[in-house]
Formats: structure tokens, C-alpha cells, sequence
């Protein structure tokens, strides 16, 4: 290179290139979780479940998880069945086998229950969801395979709302689906993309906060996205490369496979951030606060998958597929009244 | 009557046992397929889900350690290698090398694959 054009790079263009791509990487930040000026909360290990006390065995690879009203902790597993446990991780029941009748299932994944006590559980192969009462008594069954409305391909997490409604993440479809607590569907919320608001990209895990908005762990955009009631986009967070492309990340500007989410009665959110093998605490608005990291993690297995919150919001249970247990953390500072970011 | 050679009765041995085995093989009784990413239960339940689909597969086992899929085939069925591909690609991933092969000996368990071990399940 002439030495004239070698100076001119090197006083002038090189330093142009640096300070573009330092621009373009902080701009680009600007959908990154940003941090929470909260009251400082931390996550401490109250123990772990292995379900060693289940009839027909220990618990394995289980998957969904819910809490009821009164405190009873749902798991779904690889045995094909439903486990019913009580908050001190004692077998209560459980039921289910390998069919596709009433009760029976191919491979039960989500797990939701109604202000009611009543049950639901999604059926990832047979693309239905069953309805059951507290203690497994089936009531009905609706959807079937389909691309259509109230139709599914993979019905994964669901949640289930105030007025009982049951929203849905429908997983190769790309959407969610909210129905009636008797299975009629009411709509779509969501479509299929990895960018711009309202887009999901194989979503995993439901939850609905207390004003009733819908918060989805959208896994492969590497983002939780909140919709209204009525399934308008509301916001995003993530990180995202210059404003648009989500990208997985490992520290605490964004996700790697968020697959499951809970929301706290003061709006706190708890996610299961699978590929980062960590549960993150979030503002309600969604700022990072926290984060615990499994111990010993495998790292050829995206774990934990879902969790739940206990009803005073102060323990969390979550599904540890890799490890074939139950995650149990405490919040370690007082919920502080209608806490917000 | 001519005595037949050496050289004639080693091909003719050799021309009888590769007549047997031509008539003695026995169609492919699983496939294992290797994919790649595996690594994120959903997705491996995916997987699981649309090689299910395909009539000739019976069941599915992954072992997300060894990055790989085993789809056993119904009694005297099987599927192609095209097929198959398909069915992993429509699950997201991209199929590497696939085996077809016999099931080993029934009463050894399969190494580290993901599935419960049902026979410890009692009737509740």
C-alpha cells in the first residue's frame, strides 16, 4: 500500500471503524435488560425434590410445574403422569399412563391450575389439553392437531388467569392460544418471526401478571415479550444487535433459551434461563435483579425448563430436567407492597 | 467325470454362503441418526414427536449426551434415509450420518438413552 493511503487508514479511517462499531455495539444495546433500582432481593437454595417417595418411582426429566391455591405442587414427567406434592415436597398423588384416552397421555409437558383448584395439563404429542380437578378426576379435553384456530402442533407451558381463562404457547406454531375455562378458543395472540414486536419464535412458558397482561417465555428469540389482554405487543426484553436481531447471551443483559417464567403477587418474575442453566429475578417491568446458577450443571442439557411460585410469592419450584429433580429457592428479603421498577 | 479344482469348490463354498446371506438379511430394525444441538428438552421432544410420526417408527429415544436419536421400527417395516432426514429437518435440525442396524440383544439396557425405566413403575 502507498505510504500516503497506509497514513490516511491509519490516522483517520481505522479510528472511523473503532468508534462506528463502538457506536453500533452500545446503540444496539439498547434492548438489553437494563438494571433494577429495586430493594436488593436474592435467591437462597431451600433444598432440592426428587420425589423419592413416589409410587412408581422418582421423578424424571419432569418438565411442567404448578402451583395451587393452597400451596399443592404439580409436576409434570417423562413417567407420562402428573405428580401431586405438598408444599413440604411430600407425594400426595398423582395419575396419568401412556394413552390417548381420558387421563391418559402421550407425553405430558405444561402444567397450570385455575383459581379453582382445577387442573390443566398440555399433551406436547397428542396436541391437546385435558382439564382435571384437584386430584385428577378428568373433566374435558379440548384441541387436536392443526394449524387452525384452537388447533395446535406441540402445546407446551400454559397459564391460567383470574377469570380462568387459558393461554397456551402453541411451540411449532408460534403463537399463543387463550380459551375458556371450558375449551371454547376466544384467540390468537402473537405470530410467527424473530423480528419486531409480537413476533415469537418457538415459545415455551406462559404466566399473566396481576394486571392481567401476558408475559411468554419466547425461548428461541432469547426474550420474554408481555402482551395486553387483548394481545396487543407491549415491550421486550432481551438482547437484541442493534436494536432487532436477538441473540442468545450469557450475562445479565439478556437470555439463552428462557424457558419458563413466573410472575410474584408484588410483580416480581422469575425465569428460567435454561441454556444459561440459571434462574434470573426480574423487575416488573424487567430489569435484572438476580440470579442463582445451578451447581454442577450439565452443560450438554438446556435445564432448568419451567417454574412456579408459591402463593405469598416468597419460594419457587422449578423443573431441573438434567438433574431429574425440583428446584426449591427462597426469597431472601421481605416482599415489599406493590414493589416496582 | 473331471474332478472339480480347489479353485472351483472355494468359489463355488464362496458363491453359496453370499447366496444365504442375501436371503438371510434381515430388514433394518432401527435407525440412529445423529443430530446435532441437541441440547434443549423441547426441541428433543420435537424430534421425538415428528419421527413418531412417520408409520414405520414405533419409538423414539434420544440421548441428548451423545447427540443422537434412535427410531425403532415396526416388525417388518422401516423408513428411508430420506425420510427420515425429513422428519428431522421438519423438527428443526439437520440430520448428520444415520445407521440403519438390528436392536441389540433386548435385555441390555440402552446406553444413557433418555427414557425412564417403566418396569419400576407400579399400578397406583
Amino acid at each position: 500500500m502507498p505510504r500516503t493511503r497506509g497514513k490516511l487508514w491509519r490516522w483517520i479511517g481505522l479510528p472511523i471503524v473503532v468508534g462506528a462499531g463502538a457506536l453500533w455495539t452500545f446503540l444496539g444495546t439498547r434492548w438489553t435488560l437494563p438494571s433494577a433500582n429495586v430493594t436488593p432481593e436474592r435467591y437462597e437454595l431451600a433444598g432440592y425434590w426428587d420425589g423419592a417417595d413416589v409410587p412408581g418411582g422418582k421423578i424424571h426429566r419432569p418438565m411442567g410445574i404448578a402451583v395451587a391455591p393452597n400451596g399443592d405442587v404439580y409436576v409434570t414427567d417423562a413417567r407420562t403422569r402428573v405428580v401431586c406434592l405438598h408444599r413440604d415436597g411430600r407425594f400426595i398423588g398423582q395419575w396419568g399412563r401412556e394413552g390417548n384416552g381420558e387421563g391418559e397421555f402421550g407425553k405430558p409437558t405444561g402444567v397450570a391450575v385455575a383459581p379453582d383448584g382445577s387442573v390443566y395439563v398440555s399433551d406436547f404429542d397428542q396436541d391437546r389439553i385435558q382439564k382435571f380437578t384437584a386430584d385428577g378426576t378428568f373433566l374435558l379435553a379440548f384441541g387436536q392437531s392443526g394449524d387452525g384456530a384452537g388447533q395446535f402442533d406441540a402445546p407446551a407451558g400454559l397459564s391460567v388467569d383470574r377469570n380462568g381463562f387459558v393461554y397456551v404457547a402453541d411451540f411449532y406454531q408460534h403463537r399463543i392460544q387463550k380459551f375458556g375455562p371450558d375449551g371454547t378458543f376466544q384467540q390468537t395472540i402473537g405470530r410467527s418471526g424473530r423480528l419486531g414486536d409480537g413476533r415469537l419464535h418457538y415459545p415455551t412458558g406462559v404466566a399473566v401478571t396481576a394486571d392481567g397482561s401476558l408475559l411468554i417465555a419466547d425461548a428461541y428469540n432469547y426474550e420474554l415479550q408481555w402482551f395486553s389482554d387483548e394481545g396487543r405487543p407491549l415491550r421486550r426484553r432481551g438482547f437484541h444487535l442493534a436494536w432487532l436481531w436477538p441473540r442468545p447471551s450469557s450475562s445479565n443483559k439478556g437470555f439463552n433459551v428462557p424457558t419458563g417464567v413466573a410472575v410474584a403477587p408484588d410483580g416480581l418474575i422469575h425465569v428460567t434461563d435454561s441454556g444459561n442453566h440459571r434462574i434470573v429475578m426480574l423487575s416488573a417491568t424487567g430489569g435484572y435483579i438476580a440470579e442463582w446458577k445451578v451447581p454442577d450443571a450439565d452443560p450438554t442439557i438446556h435445564s432448568p425448563e419451567q417454574i412456579a411460585i408459591s402463593p405469598d410469592g416468597r419460594t419457587l419450584y422449578a423443573t431441573d430436567y438434567a438433574a431429574d429433580r425440583i428446584i426449591i429457592l427462597r426469597r431472601t428479603s421481605p416482599a415489599a407492597p406493590g414493589a416496582r421498577s | 467325470m473331471k474332478t472339480p479344482s480347489t479353485k472351483t469348490f472355494v468359489i463355488l463354498v464362496a458363491l453359496f454362503l453370499a447366496t444365504g446371506v442375501v436371503f438371510g438379511a434381515s430388514p433394518p430394525e432401527r435407525a440412529v441418526i445423529e443430530v446435532k444441538g441437541l441440547a434443549c428438552p423441547f426441541c428433543v421432544q420435537g424430534l421425538e414427536k415428528h419421527l413418531k410420526r412417520l408409520g414405520a417408527v414405533a419409538a423414539v429415544h434420544t440421548s441428548l449426551q451423545k447427540g443422537e436419536a434412535v427410531a425403532d421400527f415396526k416388525p417388518g417395516r422401516s423408513a428411508s434415509e430420506e425420510e427420515l432426514r425429513a422428519a428431522v429437518k421438519k423438527a428443526g435440525f439437520t440430520a448428520g450420518r444415520i445407521r440403519f442396524e438390528s436392536k441389540p440383544d433386548e435385555t441390555a439396557a440402552p446406553e444413557d438413552a433418555d427414557q425412564p425405566d417403566l418396569n419400576a413403575r407400579e399400578e397406583t
